[in-house]
């Protein structure tokens, strides 16, 4: 055994220990490592060459002294990588992030409030088997009035005032939802259960009216349906929409498509129904919501429905005025400006 | 309608209590929308003026010298006229309280302490007026001293009623007292004035001839000679005030008091003006007629009009002619008290602009049993109030054969209680609609079927359903109970448009719903290049006035609306309906639901602004949708004329049906539009787009996949849709994805008219690991294909 191998790769292991001490991060010490024990390494590649030119009885000693400095070598290695990651623990550790900042906002958009509130009154009157029907917004004259009992020149067109298109004097925008309720008829033979919601159009501009708004028309036919359902039909819906403690109120009024006739008032959600000092039910406790009422014989003459074997009821409501009264909003124009500071609202 | 509570209860002959009225009249059709109290005052007294004299320190006051009864005093007043010694009029003395809320106390003024005030119609809140001093004419008792609110019978409530348009008995005080006595189950008996003679004899054909059907079914009239016209006595005129009617003198305001009684409008003519006979007839072609309000008139045949010897002198029940209207020197009047046909009224009202007061009773139809009872109640209120005295006979002109008789409508019990769905015996049924004054014949003894006699006073009351709202009303609807329809199978409708999921895509994408109106400014639509091909007839304003092709316009509105207030970045959505032309539609349009989204400004950073948005956020929002709905959405060249020239593209369901556009707002249009920045839009048919597909279960992959990239330059011209199209055509058997990684056109590396791509193509075997040969194999081959193919397109390896 000579004992200047041993030295000369004592002297390579003390320069591969300053090396790698001196490294700092990872790359560095896979290099180092790479430079010294690796398999082209100094250390290795000096030991491969003093086995190679040993003689036979001297192999084995020298391989053993190769072996364990090489096995140090190893180990140096992996302790400093493993410090290394140790450092950067508890470095990463120390690290302090100030969560009360404002968070990065998800990408995220919402639905206006008239079709949220349209999708939960579409879901409430799914609950008692009523399915969604549609119909043009563009009308003739005979599906928004006259087959709805409304002829021309009857007192009740003043009611509504009407857009016409220009040139059609037989085609309206129509002024409410009633018209799906005849073409659904006319398609379609008892029973009949629908709620039809919509765009319809009035000529009216003032703060409280949009010349565009939203309504949900009612519709059920079959034998035997009465006013108390129709009763028990409303009263279901604004319990689940308003809350289980509102009442229903229908007062007698006049729809020439329904008799008989009714305007539909619920508990003021604003004073609970008390109406005290009530700005918006004026005192009295109760809000109008609509109208309603039992669907006219003359209604359905005109969709050929036998009105001695059925009989039905029908009613009307805003859906506006519902999303209006449910998020306190008191212009109905900014439902139609698309201000996001409005959306943002709505989340 | 305004009615008085006061009156309604001297028809009734009882109290009322005003809050019961509101509540049980709302409750049975009659809806109150509010009542307030008329002439609200206490601590005025009647006082005699005396005697007055100028303030010494103030020009416009003087010093009144009242006397109430027992002593003289002197009031400090503004008013610019006095009415002569004599006069009653009304003092309000320290401690009195006015209508809005004054208490009355002594007050210097000018240096004279004023014991109170001497008060106008408006301090008493009983007019508008502030002319001069009320004036207290003919109340009957009245003396100096007396408390003036005791003797007008004040305060009154007034009742501010919601008519319905079929409920034309309810425009007159009779017709609501009538409601009043059956909810209170009290006996009604409407004033009956003195009888007059009366003829309907040939011999009236000097005064009326001629009547028919089309026009109307009664027309009364009567003399009244000697007649002194002017004010009515002072209860007569607040009364009047109290409902919203101006007194004008007493022969006005007899027509107005009783057209507020009976709800049946009133004319007089001045007598000496007219050329007997008269005639009720349509207008002739060319007729023309000056009215009251001084504007002559060409008539047309549809018009109805009262004639004379000579000429037309009133429009029948719209508008009196000025050549026959009554002065302040008329002495003789023709007083008329008609029926007119609702839609001839109604015509001729609509078309000359005259709704009144008169022409809307008429329309909606006043009834004929009483147009003689009527005209004798304003003779008797003429006679009362202006003097003279009826000359001659009433006539009474019907048509022929006489006013119809009234109806009779039969009436099932059990229908009425299966439409309410509650038990209603016979008895109460009855007892309703005897209370409302109609007369019931049962006509079995388990009284199953009525005979019922309705009045002419409810012409809207025809058919069985009427009356059985009659009775639910008058039970009252709270009385009903609240039940739910049985539930039985009904049809399934028809697939809806897929608006839903759309508006939930939109929403993940980030963008906010709005809703616009659905007409707009043509001239909007115009910019865009859209033709203005659905105007509206009646338009509320010129920027509301067509029907809008496309959501696109309203959204870019939103967004100047947004900018205005300060929001830059913007992203909205719209689903809703747009129209078009086709005359094919049975309305002559047709409609279409869309869905359009407009983004604008900076993607959301992190306590700072991120960066801007570009036109692959648009097609972004298009690839969400596409993907929600298991479609592929191409884009294809196009050249719509509002988009920027080189930023848009039209799309299109798998290279087929044109489905909509996706691109950059045209800048010269943005800035027309008052838009800042850049603008990137998409809109798109939802009938096109049709249902979501119903996804399938694709089997997890077992194996890894390997990738390979290639990198080359092509004419810029040809787009990615393109490309897409032509390797899914040319896809080997191992290769599932192919992706666009790069498209670079930095001048300095890649030669004009061309861009660089890099592409990624995915392989992977379903059955086993692909080994690199393998991928090879198939890569190598697939690019020879492709490159070949490209080779017109100046492709080039990189």
């Amino acid at each position: 055994m000579t004992l200047p191998l041993k030295d000369e790769l004592d002297a390579l292991d003390v320069e591969y220990d300053r090396a790698l001490q001196a490294a700092t991060d990872e790359q560095t010490i896979r290099k180092v490592y790479a430079d010294y024990g690796g398999a082209e390494g100094a250390i290795r590649k000096r030991h491969k060459a003093a086995l190679a030119a040993a003689p036979g009885p001297e192999k084995k000693e020298i391989g053993k002294l190769g072996n364990e400095i090489l096995k140090r070598v190893e180990e140096r290695f992996n302790t400093r990588l493993a410090g290394l990651a140790d450092e950067a623990r508890r470095a990463d550790l120390l690290r302090h992030v100030d969560l009360s900042l404002p968070g990065r906002a998800p990408l995220r958009g919402n639905l206006h409030p008239i079709t949220q509130a349209r999708r939960e009154i579409e879901a409430i009157f799914a609950e008692l088997g009523f399915v969604v029907a549609h119909g043009p917004e563009v009308e003739t004259d005979w599906h928004n009035f006259e087959a709805l009992a409304i002829p021309a020149d009857h007192p009740a067109r003043d009611m509504q005032d009407t857009f016409y298109l220009e040139g059609r004097s037989n085609v309206v925008l129509r002024t409410h939802t009633s018209p799906v309720q005849v073409r659904t008829m006319l398609q379609q033979q008892p029973p009949v259960r629908i709620i039809a919601p919509g765009c319809v159009y009035r000529k009216d501009d003032d703060p409280t009216h949009s010349p565009m708004f939203n309504q949900v028309e009612g519709l059920v036919v079959d034998e035997g349906i009465s006013f108390a359902d129709l009763k028990g039909v409303l009263l279901h819906f604004v319990q689940r929409y308003f809350g289980p403690k509102m009442g229903v109120r229908l007062r007698p009024s006049y729809f020439p498509f329904v008799e008989p006739g009714a305007e539909v008032d619920m508990s003021c959600v604003f004073c609970a129904g008390t109406g005290i000092n009530c700005r918006t039910c004026k005192q009295t406790g109760w809000i109008e919501i609509g109208g309603a009422g039992m669907v006219d014989p003359d209604v359905f003459a005109h969709v050929n429905y036998d009105s001695e074997k059925y009989t039905g009821f029908a009613f009307g409501m805003g859906i506006d005025r519902m999303a209006m009264l449910r998020y306190g909003i008191r212009d109905i124009k900014l439902m139609f400006e698309g201000d996001v500071r409005f959306a943002r609202q709505f989340p | 309608m305004k009615a008085s509570l006061h009156w309604l209860s001297e028809l009734l002959g009882r109290p009322l209590d005003a809050d019961d009225v509101a509540r049980r009249l709302t409750l049975s059709g009659l809806e109150v929308e509010g009542q307030h109290r008329y002439g609200n005052f206490t601590g005025v007294i009647a006082a005699e003026l005396r005697s007055f004299r100028a303030h010494p320190d103030a020009a416009k006051l003087r010093l009144v010298t009242v006397w109430d009864g027992t002593s003289e005093t002197e009031v400090v007043c503004g008013a610019p006229e006095l009415p002569p010694p004599g006069a009653l009029i009304a003092w309000a003395k320290p401690g009195a309280k006015l209508p809005n809320g004054m208490t009355i106390e002594p007050k210097a003024v000018r240096g004279i302490v004023s014991p109170g005030m001497l008060c106008a119609d408006d301090e008493l809140g009983l007019s508008e007026s502030h002319e001069g001093l009320l004036v207290l004419d003919r109340v009957p008792g009245l003396k100096a001293g007396d408390d003036v609110a005791v003797a007008l019978r004040l305060p009154d409530t007034i009742l501010e009623i919601n008519v319905t348009p079929n409920r034309s008995d309810a425009l007159g005080h009779i017709g609501i007292a009538r409601d009043l006595a059956a909810l209170y189950d009290v006996p009604f008996a409407p004033p009956a004035p003195p009888e007059l003679p009366v003829t309907a004899s040939e011999a009236s054909d000097e005064i009326v001839k001629q009547l028919d059907q089309a026009g109307g079914q009664r027309y009364v009239a009567a003399r009244v000679t000697g007649v002194t016209v002017g004010p009515s006595p002072t209860p007569v005129k607040l009364r009047l005030s109290s409902l919203g009617v101006r007194p004008i003198s007493n022969l006005v305001d007899v027509t107005n008091l009783v057209m507020l009684e009976w709800s049946q409008p009133l004319h007089a003519f001045d007598l000496q003006t007219l050329s007997l006979p008269i005639t009720v007839r349509p207008a002739a072609a060319g007729e023309r007629l000056r009215t009251l309000d001084d504007k002559e008139h060409a008539l047309l045949a549809t018009d109805w009009v009262i004639a004379d010897e000579k000429q037309a002198v009133a429009l029948a029940g719209v508008m009196g002619g000025l050549a026959t209207e009554v002065t302040s020197k008329t002495t003789d009047i023709l007083l008329e008290s008609a029926h007119f046909a609702p839609r001839a009224i109604r015509k001729t009202a609509r078309r000359l602009g005259y709704v009144s007061e008169a022409s809307l009773r008429f329309e909606k139809g006043v009834d004929p049993e009483q147009t003689a009872l009527v005209a004798r109640r304003a003779v008797q209120l003429l006679l009362e109030l202006g003097g003279g005295a009826v000359s001659g006979a009433l006539i009474d002109r019907q048509i022929a054969g006489g006013i119809p008789p009234r109806r009779t409508i039969a009436l099932r019990t059990a229908r009425t209680e299966r439409m309410a769905g509650v038990a209603l015996p016979a008895s109460t049924q009855r007892s309703a609609l005897e209370r409302l004054g109609f007369t019931v014949k049962q006509l079995d003894d388990a009284g199953a079927a009525f005979e019922v006699e309705v009045p002419h006073a409810r012409p809207d009351l025809s058919r069985e359903i009427d009356l059985i709202e009659e009775i639910v009303r008058l039970v009252g609807y709270d009385l009903i109970p609240a039940t739910l329809p049985r539930l039985t199978a009904v049809p399934v409708a028809a697939p809806r448009l897929p608006s839903e999921r759309v508006r939930d895509v939109m929403t993940a994408a980030g963008l906010h719903e709005t809703l616009s109106y659905a007409f707009g400014s043509p001239e909007l639509y115009q910019r865009f290049g859209f033709a203005s091909e659905l105007p509206l007839a009646n338009p509320l304003r010129a920027e509301l006035s067509a029907l809008r092709p496309s959501l696109v316009p309203g959204l870019c509105q939103a967004l100047c609306r947004n900018q205005t207030s300060g929001a830059l970045n913007v992203r909205l959505f719209e689903v809703g309906t747009t129209f078009r032309a086709d005359a094919t539609s049975e309305t002559g349009v047709r409609e279409a639901t869309r869905v359009a989204a407009l983004l604008t400004g900076r993607r959301a950073g992190w306590l700072t602004e991120g960066e801007m948005l570009d036109a692959h956020d648009a097609t972004g929002v298009v690839d969400a949708l596409a993907a929600s709905f298991g479609v592929v959405v191409t884009r294809g060249r196009s050249e719509i004329p509002w988009l920027h020239p080189g930023v848009q593209a039209s799309l299109a369901l798998d290279g087929g049906a044109e489905l909509g556009v996706v691109g950059q707002l045209h800048p010269d249009l943005a800035k027309k539009l008052d838009l800042d920045g850049a603008v990137f839009v998409l809109e798109l048919d939802l009938g096109v787009l049709g249902q979501p597909r119903t996804a399938q279960f694709v089997e997890l992959p077992r194996f890894p996949a390997s990738s390979r990239d290639l990198s080359f330059f092509i004419d810029a011209s040809v787009s990615a849709s393109e490309l897409s199209r032509l390797i899914t055509s040319l896809r080997p058997a191992l290769q599932v994805g192919a992706a666009v990684q790069e498209d670079f056109r930095d001048a300095r590396y890649v030669p004009a008219g061309k861009k660089g791509m890099l592409w990624s193509f995915t392989y992977r075997n379903p059955e086993k690991t692909l080994t690199d040969a393998d991928v090879d194999a198939a890569h190598n081959g697939f690019v020879a294909a492709l490159l070949d193919q490209l080779a017109p397109y100046g492709v080039a390896k990189r």
